[in-house]
């Protein structure tokens, strides 16, 4: 990561750009209701509702989702809304980055991934045969890359799980995520966290002499 | 002359027989995967072995082994509640559960009757039980209530080695006298094998049409639905159009609503509830 910066306009921008959206949204639910149905919200909700005693629907996971008649709608606001919420991810790799050219090649690869991952558990949802197809494909493919830094590791994560939660029809979950990641960055990134070990705190945490410099 | 008057008599005959056909309930369900919904079901409902309907339309199953009643919630798909009879389960080879009134009936293979009252979730209920004595005779496989009769009616699967009996039959048990009546019924085995082009015919469950009366049996091991009348006259008899759905449909019941409900016991692979829709027309 770079040295750190002022933070305050970088922040405001990306807390602006959520509100944005999130309002949007709401705007969008509060003047058509009918929409509710279209928009992939509330998934987390159908997920932590089943247990133990809930039966598994033999058809519905597909025909719920990607099958129904409005699934190719819902998967495309899912799309479009895994493409809102990874944008500040991107952001927060130029802020943070520690070399003036970015990776534009890994920088396309976690705008794109979300909207893949988001189609792909759409479609794996609820159904195990699916997913272990999925899982071979994967195999059969040999996907693999190497990543130039261990950080860009996380950029994928995050990439994921916000593809993860869109697919799954809680974009709620997956904005939180989003959210997370970005103000969990900038702070890490603006404190400069594990670049020093000086200090009374760290002393005191660690044991070790002040004026140690070897350790 | 004679020949047109007979072509005229088998065409008449073969209207009949449709008209019959159509007549009864079977006919309209379609059975196709436009007109159903189908659950798998935990995996303590893998033995499942019977369904039965409340008065009040709520739908409950037993599961083989244990006398522990299950409420199922099949438009939501989840058990609502579980009961059992007796402080510890009565154990037993449970085939067929029904409600009378307020009262629960569950049969064993052997032909035993117990029946308690319905208790709240995780609720122990004392019960009574009844030999009907039939076991010795044939194997139960299948309960049904009469209320209007304040009855049971329990089916045949296989007649048992050394058997007097012929045929598999129907046995009819009053609620109110504790005790099996002389009025058993021949099922109409011939028409039966002749019309399902099988060798046998084996019933695993049975129901009542409430709008009707008629009686619906199923047969896992030959993937079968057949119609008769409360008197045992064949109405209808027909595959199951989506055998690959039912690996061993134990459970038969119509809503009020007229939704036909068919439960699948598991084996090695989970229990199914399949909720099949009238057709339109």
């Amino acid at each position: 990561m770079r040295k750190s910066a002022n933070l305050m306009i970088p922040l405001t921008l990306i807390t602006f750009y959520y509100v944005f959206w999130a309002g949007i949204l709401a705007f969008m639910l509060i003047k058509i209701p009918a929409l509710r149905d279209f928009f992939p919200i509330g998934g987390i909700g159908d997920l932590a509702g089943r247990n133990t005693d809930s039966f598994e629907p033999v058809y519905s996971s597909l025909d719920d989702t990607v099958l129904a008649p409005y699934g190719a709608v819902r998967l495309a606001f899912a799309s479009v809304g895994a493409a809102i919420l990874i944008i500040p991810v991107s952001w927060v790799y130029f802020i943070t980055s520690r070399t003036k050219d970015v990776d534009q090649s890994f920088v396309q690869t976690i705008i794109i991934m979300p909207i893949v991952v988001t189609g792909i558990s759409m479609i794996v949802l609820n159904s195990l045969a699916l997913a272990f197809s999925l899982a071979g494909i994967v195999a059969a493919v040999r996907f693999r890359f190497s990543l130039d830094q261990p950080s860009h590791a996380m950029y994928i994560f995050a990439a994921i799980s916000i593809g993860l939660g869109s697919g799954i029809g809680a974009l709620g979950v997956a904005m939180v995520i989003s959210m997370a990641f970005v103000y969990a960055n900038l702070l890490i990134w603006k404190l400069e966290y594990g670049k020093v070990l000086s200090g009374p705190f760290f002393s005191m945490l660690t044991r070790r002499d002040r004026t140690e410099d070897d350790f | 002359m004679r020949l047109i008057v007979c072509l005229g008599g088998l065409l008449a005959l073969a209207a009949l027989i449709a008209a019959g056909a159509a007549d009864g309930v079977l006919s309209q369900y379609p059975l196709t995967k436009k007109y159903s919904n189908q659950w798998r079901l935990p995996d303590r409902l893998n033995e499942i072995s019977g369904l039965a309907l409340s008065p009040d339309g709520r739908l409950f199953g037993v599961a083989d082994e244990f006398a522990i009643i299950y409420e199922l919630d099949y438009d939501e798909g989840r058990i609502i509640k579980a009961f059992a009879f007796g402080d510890a389960p009565v154990r037993g080879d449970f085939e067929g559960i029904a409600i009378l009134h307020d009262r629960f009936y569950l049969t064993t293979s052997d032909g035993d009757i117990y029946a308690g009252p319905e208790g709240s979730d995780g609720e122990r209920v004392p019960f009574e039980s009844f030999s009907t004595g039939i076991g010795e005779r044939c194997e139960i496989e299948g309960l049904t209530g009469l209320p209007d009769e304040d009855s049971l009616l329990l089916v045949c699967k296989r007649i048992r080695r050394g058997s007097d009996l012929r045929r598999l039959q129907l046995y009819t048990w009053s609620a109110t006298e504790k005790k099996l009546q002389d009025d058993s019924i021949e099922l109409p085995e011939r028409d039966i094998l002749r019309k399902l082009r099988v060798d046998r015919f084996n019933p695993s469950g049975i129901t009542t049409d409430p709008r009707t009366g008629n009686l619906l049996i199923i047969a896992a091991r030959q993937h079968a639905l057949v119609e008769l009348t409360r008197n045992g006259e064949l109405i209808d008899a027909r595959e199951l159009p989506l055998a690959g759905r039912h690996r061993q449909a134990e459970g038969i019941e119509i809503s009020a609503d007229g939704k036909l409900l068919i439960a699948d016991e598991g084996g090695s692979h989970k229990a199914r509830l399949a909720v099949y829709e009238r057709s339109e027309q």
